[in-house]
């Protein structure tokens, strides 16, 4: 009991299930203070292997049902292609090559969707004991910025008649900044996916009115209502396009040191895409990572696989240290 | 003069008139030609520099207006500091000097580079006073007075925003104005070429840490 860590206050509210809570080893609640990175990772190692992996046992039976099950469709689907090949040579019939398609289609729809129903199990249990690693922290699979949000800001203006799909949802403050983060899939009307990836909402350290928006650099980008904002920085007028109601307050705003921290970001979250907004004294910044993150329950890989929950910590870690690049903690001027 | 005073036209006459016709048509034609080639190239050129005029204006105006925060917030400021800081009369005195001179200036292209030259002095002198501030503890402790403070450097970072949207607008205007063939435009139509908002020499120079730690 020397070595629980330091967890912060209001346990109850992470934990959704009463049955978790019964594990006796848990860490008691105290004060909140300010960590730091390291600091969490030292928590969350703690919390892993003391309360996560002994609830992860109850999971094993769910998760060979579930490769059980695949493994099912994909002796089905190799079944019914062989048996159509068959088909086709004996009675001389030209295959139709869109029915492979469409069961290559079917079967990895399936499988993606048995996948994510044993994902969002575990997740539902392990989660919000895994959270208390971060004190403020909380998460849900309930959308915190909503599809109504990012078309107000003008951060996605091109889906508002397509889909709007949401994952993980963190909510919490980190060095007294608030932070959300909804990870998030949107498409335009014709399906098209036009972003994947994290929406991160950080409640600004500078009071504005307007709106100015970020936006991958292409020619024919245009806003209507807003005016076109050429920046000082011949590089990053190479990669974003900037509008806004008001020209000084963008200025205000884009600082020459915030240009450049978001052109590092684009580094650090290995993207050559990457959205920005500022809305109603929040920034807005949306990194197109074009894949899942916070993502567990490996079916290749046992659940108490560790990489799998550093790969996890890391991901958060790395949203949460956007406050410390971009200095909103603090009123700087820059 | 023929029959009856009827002037006789022979046939060489007619073909000089016909000749002398055909070459008033022909220039005509050609004056044409060139005064809607002159507008087609001429007049967009012409609408761009009054826009480019136009917007270096609005820039302008814009720093005008955070300007005039920061003079509004002097004053409360002075009247805090006063206080606690009785021996900087004379900083308070040549503040409030400045200040009266440079909010009583308009801005516009003849009196920006006074103004902007007015600006620095007062930065300058608005720095010292901060810099003097840390030598009064309960000055640093009063509410009210850090309130002021964190208000003044919001207005400082609104007019740095404002000085790059103006010298943005400037920089447009001026290539438009000296590069050639808009030049010419430009001078025909007397818009002019306007100064970029600079730092005073005082603040390009580097500062040794040394003075602030003794």
């Amino acid at each position: 009991m020397n070595n629980i860590p330091r967890i912060g206050n209001d346990i109850a509210n992470y934990i959704t299930h009463s049955d978790v809570s019964n594990n006796t080893d848990f860490p008691k609640p105290h004060e909140q203070e300010k960590y730091s990175i390291e600091q969490f990772k030292e928590d969350y190692k703690y919390i892993l292997k003391n309360n996560v992996f002994p609830e992860l046992e109850q999971f094993n039976e769910l998760k060979d049902q579930s490769v059980a099950k695949i493994k099912e469709l994909k002796i089905g689907a190799t079944l019914f292609i062989g048996i159509y090949i068959v088909t086709c040579i004996l009675f001389r019939i030209s295959p139709n090559i869109l029915l492979f398609f469409c069961v290559y289609f079917i079967f990895t729809r399936y499988s993606s969707s048995i996948k994510k129903k044993l994902e969002n199990e575990i997740k539902s249990r392990i989660v919000p004991i895994l959270i208390q690693a971060f004190p403020g922290f909380s998460w849900t699979l309930e959308p915190i910025i909503t599809k109504s949000e990012p078309e107000e800001d003008g951060l996605y203006i091109d889906y508002i008649e397509g889909h709007y799909k949401t994952d993980d949802n963190f909510k919490g403050s980190y060095r007294g900044v608030e932070i959300a983060i909804t990870e998030c899939s949107c498409s335009d009307k014709n399906g098209l996916n036009i972003f994947q990836g994290p929406i991160i909402r950080i409640k600004m350290n500078k009071n504005f009115e307007g709106v100015t928006i970020l936006r991958p650099y292409n020619k024919r980008t245009r806003l209507t209502k807003l005016e076109e904002i050429i920046l000082e920085d011949v590089e990053f007028n190479k990669q974003f396009k900037v509008f806004s109601t008001d020209q000084i307050e963008a200025r205000y705003l884009l600082t020459t040191a915030f240009m450049d921290r978001l052109k590092r970001i684009m580094l650090a979250f290995k993207t050559k895409k990457i959205y920005c907004s500022f809305y109603k004294n929040y920034v807005y910044i949306g990194p197109y990572t074009n894949n899942d993150l916070f993502s567990l329950a490996d079916l290749s890989k046992s659940l108490t696989d560790e990489k799998q929950y550093e790969v996890l910590f890391e991901e958060f870690a790395s949203i949460l240290k956007l406050v410390d690049h971009f200095k909103l903690d603090a009123k700087l001027g820059l | 003069m023929g029959f009856y005073g009827i002037p006789i036209v022979d046939k060489h006459m007619a073909q000089g008139v016909g000749n002398g016709g055909f070459s008033m048509s022909g220039t005509l034609i050609a004056i044409i030609v060139i005064a809607v080639l002159l507008l087609v190239f001429l007049y967009p050129m012409y609408v761009r520099l009054i826009q480019l005029k136009n917007k270096a204006k609005e820039a302008m105006s814009g720093i005008d207006i955070q300007l005039k925060k920061r003079y509004d917030l002097i004053p409360n400021i002075l009247t805090i500091a006063q206080k606690y800081m009785e021996h900087e009369r004379g900083l308070f005195d040549e503040i409030t000097r400045l200040r009266s001179a440079a909010a009583s200036l308009k801005a516009d292209a003849d009196t920006i580079g006074k103004k902007i030259e007015l600006d620095n002095q007062i930065v300058s002198k608005m720095g010292q006073l901060m810099v003097n501030v840390e030598n009064y503890p309960q000055l640093k402790a009063d509410g009210t007075m850090m309130q002021a403070m964190q208000t003044y450097s919001e207005v400082e970072e609104h007019i740095a925003a404002a000085r790059r949207f103006y010298n943005s607008a400037v920089n447009e205007l001026n290539n438009a104005v000296e590069i050639f063939p808009s030049s010419l435009v430009a001078g025909m139509i007397g818009i002019r070429s306007y100064p970029f908002f600079e730092t005073d020499e005082t603040s390009r120079q580097s500062v040794n840490a040394g003075d602030y730690l003794k």
